[in-house]
């Protein structure tokens, strides 16, 4: 059926074409426009527009303060386990130590298969998600990230608070640049998910009134590591 | 069918309810896509761009499709073709059936819409739980959407928390948060238990063999990550060539369709689960649905196609501003959906449509890909007309009145008898007639006709001349 639908379409798409109510373009397009650079350091223009799509940002000096402000994060929080990536691919050194020294445990999120539903209630119990990033865009406080070895699509949706840590030598101005640096490319064809987030979980349905904490995480808090030059 | 397109208006118009829906979003949708198009300092230029990349993609579709289906296929997905809704909705089925799925959550999708899905999957013996919180609304209340973006826009929010209240137990006063807190719980448990997830597509990018899907609750990331197999459906002409012009388009339609300057989630999905990752599907199934999309690239119409469904255009329109989205009886109402219904299906359901407009070009102003929406509309009612679908009267009136029009003792014989006639009907304060006779009667119905000069310009002329 989809075969002889497949030829069916691409037969009548050309017919289409030479009907000639389309302009019959070269059909390639130029570069995108680019927008004016900004004259503000990235790490502010970022700070600000994730924090205008209800994103909290935690700015820490270095590795050592960014543990810091994980443990004492999770520990006010009282939560005995956090659904996260694995620690090599966090690339905070020390962090599991750190947490574990305060009773916290790293889980990951792995799920074998077809059978899936009680290691997803298992883990849909967890009350707090920590993941790294790919790239930060800063014309809108973005993150993006890709699902891979050790990295979980999960840790950023089930739990209905995210953590994610981000350095400052990751940020782009924008989604244009981001897209259009080396390798993205090759990693979004390789990478079964890659998503970029802007802000937490949201909905307007109901009279347009925004509320946060639809389906994925009410809470977004960005860590933001590296001294500003 | 679609008759009876002024008989539904006049009872929207007489709807407090839907009224006030309707005054207390439609200003912030306008005001929202505003300022975000305004806070993008290339903004227009980005507009123009997203033009180009429409007109350059539709150009060479044919070799964009067969492109994203070599990449999607290297990727490990499956692609099925369709040619219409049936075909889609048996494909769909077939693999729920095969892989032995009972449970099906879906996100929001005005092509399942279109093509009936829904229907098809319930026939087959298969539940499915819609997970858009504004599609679970209409599913609960077996209500149709009335909005591509905001599917309850008509409803207000007191009707959900009546609705809510019967369904999930919430008090009946509840407020927004807590309706929408009982919602994400309910839901949970769906996308634990389903086997399948469904969702549309915004975008399937040729280079990458990616579908893209744009969404602000999250549940789009369930649909394409919890469940073991996922099925796309993407309308033939949804194909963008690169990652640079989606980049493009992502940003015109994040500002467009809801003023924010990137939606909460953009997902590329690019293949199954590869056995390194941790979680995801095993199965991702994209089926490439024609639906007539073909037949409107053959016709007048093709530009209609350029569409990214943001929606602006019906936030904007005056008509639609008043009357609501049912009152289209469509899958897509407002201007969109007065060019796009006929593209896809032909004049004959919904040869009224093209007249639901005032022609003001708000639509063409608002949309991020600048489609010329008037000029499709006055051919659509040249269609209509030659069609047969217009009235007898208005044929043979305007051929009437061609043929007065160049006897000029008649056509002033004619102005004569009108300006009798004027002053014998029921006149308003300012002197507007509020009846007109005959087939006319139509124009009088809503509003009143402006009085004749009291003098005729040929008559103002010769006095000029002399």
């Amino acid at each position: 059926m989809t075969t002889d639908a497949r030829a069916a379409i691409l037969d009548r798409i050309r017919q289409g074409k030479e009907r000639g109510y389309l302009p019959s373009l070269s059909g390639t397009t130029p570069p995108p426009p680019a927008p004016p650079a900004f004259t503000e350091p990235l790490a502010e223009i970022f700070s600000r527009a994730a924090r205008g799509v209800q994103a909290h940002v935690h700015r820490a000096q270095d590795d050592a303060a960014a543990r810091e402000l994980l443990v004492s994060e999770f520990t006010a929080r009282g939560c005995r386990q956090v659904l996260a990536w694995t620690p090599a691919q966090l690339h905070l050194p020390g962090l599991s130590a750190a947490l574990a020294a305060a009773g916290i445990e790293l889980v990951a999120s792995r799920l074998p298969g077809l059978r899936r539903r009680a290691d997803l209630e298992a883990l849909a119990a967890i009350p707090v998600g920590l993941t790294a990033a790919a790239a930060g865009l800063a014309r809108t406080g973005s993150l993006t990230m890709f699902a891979d070895r050790e990295q979980g699509r999960l840790a950023s949706l089930l739990p209905p608070v995210h953590y994610a840590l981000l350095r400052l030598e990751q940020l782009y101005p924008d989604i244009g640049a981001w897209l259009a640096s080396d390798g993205v490319a090759r990693r979004i064809a390789g990478s079964s998910s890659t998503l970029v987030i802007t802000g937490p979980s949201r909905t307007g349905d109901i009279a347009q009134t925004l509320t946060l904490g639809a389906h994925g995480p009410r809470e977004l808090h960005i860590v933001l590591v590296g001294r500003a030059l | 069918m679609n008759t009876g397109f002024n008989q539904r208006a006049e009872i929207a118009l007489h709807n407090d309810s839907l009224q006030q829906a309707l005054r207390h979003t439609q200003g912030k949708f306008v005001n929202e896509r505003i300022r975000a198009m305004g806070s993008l300092p290339h903004g227009e230029a980005l507009r123009d761009h997203a033009r180009t990349i429409r007109a350059n993609t539709l150009a060479r579709l044919d070799e964009y499709l067969l492109a994203f289906e070599a990449s999607a296929r290297a990727n490990g997905s499956h692609v099925h073709w369709a040619r219409d809704g049936a075909e889609a909705g048996a494909i769909v089925c077939q693999i729920a059936l095969e892989n032995g799925v009972q449970r099906i959550v879906k996100g929001k999708s005005m092509l399942s819409e279109e093509v009936g899905l829904n229907h098809a999957l319930e026939t087959a013996g298969l539940t499915v739980l819609e997970t858009d919180l504004g599609e679970y609304i209409i599913q609960i209340s077996h209500d149709r959407p009335s909005h591509i973006i905001a599917p309850i826009i008509h409803k207000t929010k007191d009707e959900v928390a009546a609705l809510f209240h019967q369904h999930l137990g919430t008090p009946p006063d509840a407020d927004i948060p807590t309706l929408t807190a009982a919602a994400r719980s309910a839901l949970r448990q769906g996308f634990l238990q389903a086997e399948m997830g469904i969702t549309g597509a915004n975008f399937g990018v040729s280079d990458t063999g990616s579908i893209v899907l744009v969404t602000n609750e999250g549940n789009g990331r369930f649909c394409t990550s919890t469940p073991a197999i996922h099925v796309a459906l993407i309308g033939i002409e949804r194909i963008v060539p690169t990652l640079a012009d989606l980049g493009v388009l992502l940003q015109v339609l994040a500002a467009s369709a809801t003023g924010q300057a990137l939606s909460a989630y953009t997902s590329l999905v690019s293949g199954p689960r590869r056995s390194r990752d941790e979680d995801g599907p095993d199965q991702v199934h994209i089926v490439l649905v024609d639906n007539g999309r073909t037949a409107a690239l053959a016709s007048e119409l093709a530009e209609i196609l350029y569409c990214i469904r943001c929606g602006a255009c019906l936030n904007v329109c005056p008509v639609y501003q008043n009357v609501g989205g049912h009152t289209y009886n469509a899958v897509y109402p407002g201007p969109l959906g007065i060019v796009v219904n006929p593209a896809l299906d032909g004049l004959g359901p919904w040869n009224e449509l093209p007249q639901a407009s005032s022609l003001c070009g708000a639509c063409t102003e608002a949309c991020p890909v600048r489609i010329d929406i008037p000029r499709m509309l006055l051919k659509l009612r040249a269609d209509a007309v030659e069609q047969g679908f217009a009235p007898a009267w208005l044929r043979t009136g305007i051929r009437l009145y061609a043929w007065a029009a160049i006897h000029p003792r008649l056509f002033r014989l004619g102005g004569r008898f009108a300006r009798l006639g004027q002053r014998l009907a029921p006149r308003t304060a300012s002197g507007w007639t509020k009846k007109l006779p005959g087939p006319l009667a139509g124009w009088t119905q809503a509003r009143a006709f402006p009085p004749l000069a009291a003098e005729s310009f040929s008559q103002r002329w010769q006095k000029r001349a002399r």
